[in-house]
Formats: C-alpha cells, sequence, structure tokens
C-alpha cells in the first residue's frame, strides 16, 4: 500500500523555469560571436588535433573505388634484353615538389611524367561558394595505398595541402592560415586539371 | 655677368612659390576658374577666395587627393608630393556653421537598469531619452534634470533595439523574444498588442521616414529568422514579409526615395521597394556576413523636420515639406550606401543607379562592427575589432585617415550633428571624442567600468548619452 502511494506522489523533478531571463546579456550585433571565448576555442584546437593524429576526416567523397596496379602504371621495358623487369610509368596525375631531381635511370623505379605532373588545383571553398586557383603544397594522403601518397599521385579522393595565404583565412586564435587540406572530387588523369574541395 | 644665375634662380624660386589651383566640390565637380595662388596661401584665405566664387558665406575643409590642407598649400603639396608644375586640384567640403562643443564631463550616471544596457536613442528633437537593456525593461529619462521618468515592462527577454518615430510621439522596441512593442512616451503604456511574427530574435528596427509618412504608421523590422517584415502601426498588422534573404538580417534602412535597404549574413545587400516589397536590386561584393549599413541620408532621415541649425522650429503644418527639403538638400545625385562586413572590408554603393560597387574600402585588419555617415553625407567612419577607427570619403571611398587609441575592440561610433567630430564606445570601457579637424583625439572620457554597447549624441548637439555592461546610463556635456 505504501509502495502504491509512493508511486503516485509527484516525483521531484528538477524543473527549468522557462520565463526566467538568461543573464550576461549583449547587443545584438555580438549575439552571433558569443561561441568564441578562450575556452572553446582550446577545446576546439585540441579536438582538431586529435582529429588530425587519427587521420579521420569527415570528408566530401569518403569512399573511393579501389584501383588495380594495371591502372595505376604500365610497366616499362628495361636493360639489354628490353624485358618486362622493375620499371613502372605512373599513368595518373602526380604532384612532384619544385626541388625534386630524377635518380639516374638504372636506379629509377617510379617513372612520373612531366605531361601528368600538377603544381596547381581549383578549390572550391563549400561555404563561400567560390572556387579559387592555389598551389598545391603537397599530397597528404591518397586513399589507394601509402605508396601513392609518398610518390604523390594526385586520383580522385585524394587529400591534398594547398596554399591558401591569399583567401585571408584566420584561425580562432587569430593567426594566418596559409596551409589547408582540400579533397580532390574529378579524375584529374581524364580532366586535365585538379578540382578539389576544401576541407573546413 | 656673375649675378645672371642668381638672378635666374630667383626668379625660377619666385615661379616656384606660385601654384595654379582648381576647386571641386565634394562630387567632383569643378567650380570657378584656375587660379594663381602663392603657395602660402591657408585654408582661412582659401575660403575667403571659394566665397567670393561662390558669393557665399559658408567656412569650408579643403582637400587635395586625400591629404588636408591644414597650415599651408606648400605643406599640403609636400606632403601629397604633388608637383608644382600641374593644376592643384583642391576638394571642398562645407562645414556647418552650427558649432557642437565637445562633451568633456559625466554630468550624470543613472542608475536603474538591472542588466546591461544594450540601446540608447534620444528622440529626433533631443528632447527625450530612452534605453533598453537585459533586464527586459524599456526606460525613459527625462533629459532636462538628468532623472528617470518612466518604466515600461512587456518584454519577456532582452531588449536589443529602441527605435523613435521620426515624429517623436512613439517609440519602437524590439528584443530577443521576437516581439515589437509600441510605447507612448507620455504616459509610458504600451499602444496596443505587441507586434508579434519573428520566429527568432530582432536585428534591426526602420521607420518610414516622415517626408514620406508624416503619420510614421509603417515599421520595418529584420530578423536574425531570415525575414523583413513591414508592419502598419495603426492596424498592428503586417502589411508584407519580404523573406529573400538566406541568413540572418543583420540591418534595415528606409531610404528616403522609396527603397528599403537591408543586409544580410548571407553576403548581400538588398534593396527592396518599400511599397510592395518587391526586389529591386541585389548588391554582391562581399565576401562574409555583412554587418551595418549606412546611408548618406541617415541624419536627415532620422530627424526629419527637426533642424538643429534653425532657431525656430518648424510650425504643424509646413513639417513635412521642410523635411522634404532638408533631405533632398542632402541626397543630391541619389543616396549612397555604406557596407560592412566580417571579410574587413567596406563597400560603398550607389543603390539607386547600379548594382555595382563604386569603391571596395580595404584596410582593417579585423572584422568592421559599424560603418557611419557623417550628418553632411560628406564622410564615413568605420569601427573595428581590430581597435582602430578609420575615416573615408562619402563620395569616392578614398582613405582620409586613421584612428588609434582604443586599446580594445570599437564596438559603437557616432557622429555630431555638426560632422565636425564623432564619438566613439569601444570594449576597453571607455568613450572618446574624435576631432575631424586635428585627425586625432579629442576627448578620452573614462567613466564606465565595463564593456560601453551602446552611444548615442542627441541631435541638438548638446548632450552624449552611452551605456553598457555596467548598467549604467552616463550622460556627457561640455
Amino acid at each position: 500500500m505504501r509502495k502504491l502511494l509512493k508511486a503516485h506522489d509527484g516525483k521531484e523533478v528538477n524543473t527549468t523555469d522557462k520565463s526566467a531571463v538568461p543573464d550576461g546579456a549583449v547587443p545584438g550585433y555580438l549575439l552571433d560571436r558569443e561561441g568564441s571565448n578562450k575556452t572553446k576555442i582550446l577545446s576546439n584546437m585540441v579536438k582538431q588535433k586529435r582529429k588530425e593524429k587519427a587521420g579521420k576526416w569527415a570528408v566530401p567523397i569518403p569512399k573511393v573505388k579501389p584501383l588495380t596496379d594495371q591502372e595505376m602504371y604500365q610497366v616499362v621495358k628495361t636493360g639489354k634484353r628490353k624485358r618486362k623487369m622493375w620499371k613502372r610509368m605512373i599513368n595518373k596525375a602526380c604532384f612532384v615538389g619544385e626541388n625534386f631531381v630524377r635518380k639516374p635511370p638504372k636506379f629509377e623505379r617510379y617513372i612520373r611524367p612531366t605531361g601528368m605532373r600538377f603544381t596547381k588545383a581549383h578549390v572550391t571553398h563549400p561555404e563561400l561558394n567560390t572556387t579559387f586557383y592555389l598551389d598545391i603544397i603537397g599530397v597528404k594522403k591518397n586513399p589507394q595505398s601509402s605508396l601513392y601518397t609518398s610518390l604523390g599521385v594526385i586520383t580522385k579522393g585524394a587529400v591534398i595541402e594547398v596554399n591558401v595565404a591569399d583567401l585571408g583565412l584566420v584561425t580562432q586564435g587569430g593567426k594566418v592560415v596559409w596551409g589547408k587540406y582540400a579533397q580532390v572530387t574529378n579524375n584529374p588523369e581524364n580532366d586535365g586539371c585538379i578540382n578539389a574541395v576544401l576541407l573546413v | 655677368m656673375t649675378d645672371q644665375p642668381h638672378k635666374k634662380a630667383k626668379i625660377e624660386e619666385e615661379q616656384k612659390s606660385q601654384l595654379i589651383v582648381q576647386f571641386y566640390n565634394a562630387e567632383g565637380i569643378p567650380v570657378g576658374p584656375e587660379l594663381d595662388m602663392p603657395d602660402s596661401v591657408n585654408p582661412d584665405e582659401l575660403e575667403q577666395a571659394l566665397n567670393s566664387i561662390q558669393d557665399s558665406q559658408e567656412s569650408y575643409a579643403f582637400y587635395l587627393s586625400n591629404i588636408e590642407v591644414r597650415k599651408t598649400l606648400k605643406d599640403a603639396c609636400k606632403e601629397a608630393t604633388h608637383p608644382y608644375e600641374i593644376v592643384v586640384p583642391l576638394t571642398f567640403h562645407p562645414q556647418s556653421l552650427f558649432r557642437v562643443a565637445p562633451a568633456t564631463r559625466a554630468t550624470s550616471c543613472l542608475e536603474g537598469h538591472t542588466e546591461a544596457i544594450l540601446c540608447v536613442q534620444y528622440s529626433p528633437d533631443g528632447m527625450n531619452l530612452a534605453s533598453a537593456g537585459g533586464d527586459t525593461t524599456v526606460r525613459l529619462w527625462d533629459v532636462l534634470t538628468e532623472t528617470p521618468f518612466r518604466t515600461m515592462e512587456g518584454h519577456s527577454n532582452w531588449v536589443l533595439l529602441v527605435s523613435w518615430s521620426p515624429d517623436g510621439k512613439k517609440l519602437a522596441s524590439a528584443g530577443v523574444d521576437g516581439t515589437i512593442r509600441l510605447w507612448n512616451p507620455e504616459t509610458g503604456e504600451q499602444i496596443g498588442k505587441p507586434l508579434a511574427g519573428h520566429r527568432k530574435w530582432v536585428n534591426a528596427l526602420a521607420w518610414e521616414p516622415f517626408h514620406v509618412n508624416p503619420d510614421s504608421s509603417k515599421l520595418a523590422s529584420g530578423s536574425k529568422d531570415n525575414t523583413i517584415r513591414v508592419w502598419d502601426i495603426t492596424t498592428h498588422t503586417v502589411i508584407y514579409t519580404i523573406s529573400g534573404h538566406s541568413a540572418s538580417v543583420s540591418k534595415v534602412l528606409w531610404g528616403g526615395s522609396g527603397y528599403i535597404y537591408s543586409s544580410s549574413q548571407d553576403r548581400t545587400v538588398k534593396v527592396w521597394d518599400g511599397q510592395t516589397g518587391r526586389l529591386v536590386r541585389e548588391l554582391k561584393g562581399h565576401a562574409h556576413w555583412v554587418n551595418q549599413l549606412s546611408a548618406s541620408t541617415d541624419f536627415v532621415l532620422r530627424t526629419g523636420f527637426y533642424d538643429p541649425f534653425a532657431q525656430e522650429q518648424a510650425q504643424e503644418n509646413q513639417k513635412q515639406s521642410i523635411a522634404l527639403e532638408r533631405f533632398k538638400k542632402i541626397e543630391g545625385k541619389g543616396e549612397r550606401l555604406v557596407s560592412c562586413s566580417d571579410d574587413f572590408t567596406i563597400i560603398l554603393w550607389t543603390p539607386g543607379a547600379t548594382k555595382d560597387p563604386v569603391a571596395r574600402m580595404t584596410g582593417h585588419q579585423q572584422l568592421v562592427s559599424q560603418v557611419s555617415y557623417s550628418p553632411d553625407g560628406h564622410f564615413v567612419v568605420s569601427a573595428s575589432h581590430d581597435k582602430s577607427v578609420k575615416l573615408w570619403d562619402g563620395f569616392n571611398g578614398q582613405f582620409l585617415s586613421n584612428f588609434r587609441g582604443h586599446v580594445g575592440a570599437v564596438y559603437q561610433v557616432c557622429w555630431s550633428p555638426d560632422s565636425r567630430m564623432f564619438a566613439t564606445g569601444s570594449k576597453d570601457s571607455t568613450v572618446k571624442i574624435w576631432s575631424m579637424k586635428k585627425k586625432g583625439l579629442l576627448v578620452d572620457l573614462p567613466g564606465h567600468a565595463d564593456q560601453v554597447y551602446t552611444l548615442d549624441w542627441s541631435p541638438d548637439g548638446l548632450k552624449l548619452a552611452s551605456g553598457g555592461r555596467d548598467r549604467i546610463l552616463n550622460i556627457w556635456r561640455s
């Protein structure tokens, strides 16, 4: 009986008074800017770092079609007998650093043809809806294989780093950002240009 | 033989001290003939020359490209690196005869608000003062005795804005609760029911100008919910709703030539037909949120028939024609508009003519929080979170001067009615008054204990009111 009575008793629930006026009034021109307090900046920075470490990105193209080795490169005949041995020519677009020097032919395993080399990409800022023609700084990650990342092969879905100094982007702390990642959205080897979306 | 080169040098020197001067008005139209003048001529003598050309009795400020002539023409030429061989183009800006003395002391610190003060505004004739704040009340203050007059309660959340109708007989307030309330300033009672319709907070209020609508029966409001609503005050209903923006509307202005100008966080400024709410023009150019708008006719539209320079004020039946006359005088070739943005730039537009920007003013290093046209429409001043205030030409957008002195973000700026000074309120808890003539700090007004959120110079020029997070309303006088 006591149990039954207790069950029918009003429960103690923490209710917030909805008519109460919140403290800390700010004028209209600051209402949209409240979010950028220091603790939030810090926690955001920590989160960002963690994300970077994990190498996980919420990217526009989360899945890419795996490419076979045959599609990636062709075998080049070498040696006195002109047999197909170990030399490969890459058929995809590449980014090759400015100070890259080719190895002597005998030791050069991967040939990256100059015709397929790119230094600039059309990068779209998804929030501003504008496209900029920016310099590529490097290839951060090629999802096909870590080998292609180190070779600087750019295929659809690859994450590249671009120079955004011209955009005037600023971190929440107030420093100017110059390098930012972007994901390639087209097949550069088919189109002859690189289109990418900035990861923000 | 020997003294010939000396003579030649002397003649050259004499020639060198002569300049050919051509006057231009602010719109770039030449006035009078080209004049031969010595380079030691000072602004007073230039003024005399110009007055004799124009048959007028006014005072002027002279600018060579973007450098003001302060001592002599020689110094200005030197500063502007202008060669002596070419005609010197001098642009003149008329100065009003009416002079405002800079406020130098706080005559009263009025307590009453129990939360931060978010908005203060003087009525168009400067005889009433309203303030609103985070304690959900709107308060009226007696201007002459500087005492509390009325407290108006009704809002259920922070009140962000107060706005006097151009006839001075009504007061509108709007807040975070999304409602707009109208008050009778005589009795302190609410007029009718609240104007409800906005789903989120209201960012801007704009009354129809006095010369179009002397009854002040129409009010436009822009809100965080992306819409602009135009209300009929007499029936308390919406006339039409504009939902053309895709993000929060940050500012609404009702221009004197029948347009409504609105800026938004969707990076655009839009021009609407005030009668029907049809889109007239879309002004694109900013790359980030547009924060504020200001029109060259802001001051005359705010004050309507009230002329601070006149000895006697208008009779009831002449008010509309006087308001129209004052508007036409400032309007010139058409209203000009400046918009400031989070992309650190300011853009000058002529919304009545084209959708292309006239000039893009760059120089600020952080977001620009406010821009304001001077009452005479000749200058623009901008306040930024980079702690600086910058002065620009109101006709072509040229940079004129930089005012540094604040140690925190500058939130608000307002002009004195004679266009000779402006005041700024900042996060660093000070109000500062800057001089156009000195191009520097005139008076520093410390006194607030916390951030200054709002300030307003009364249209009669006698007093300045400021409020902020310390909940105290300060009134400053000379």
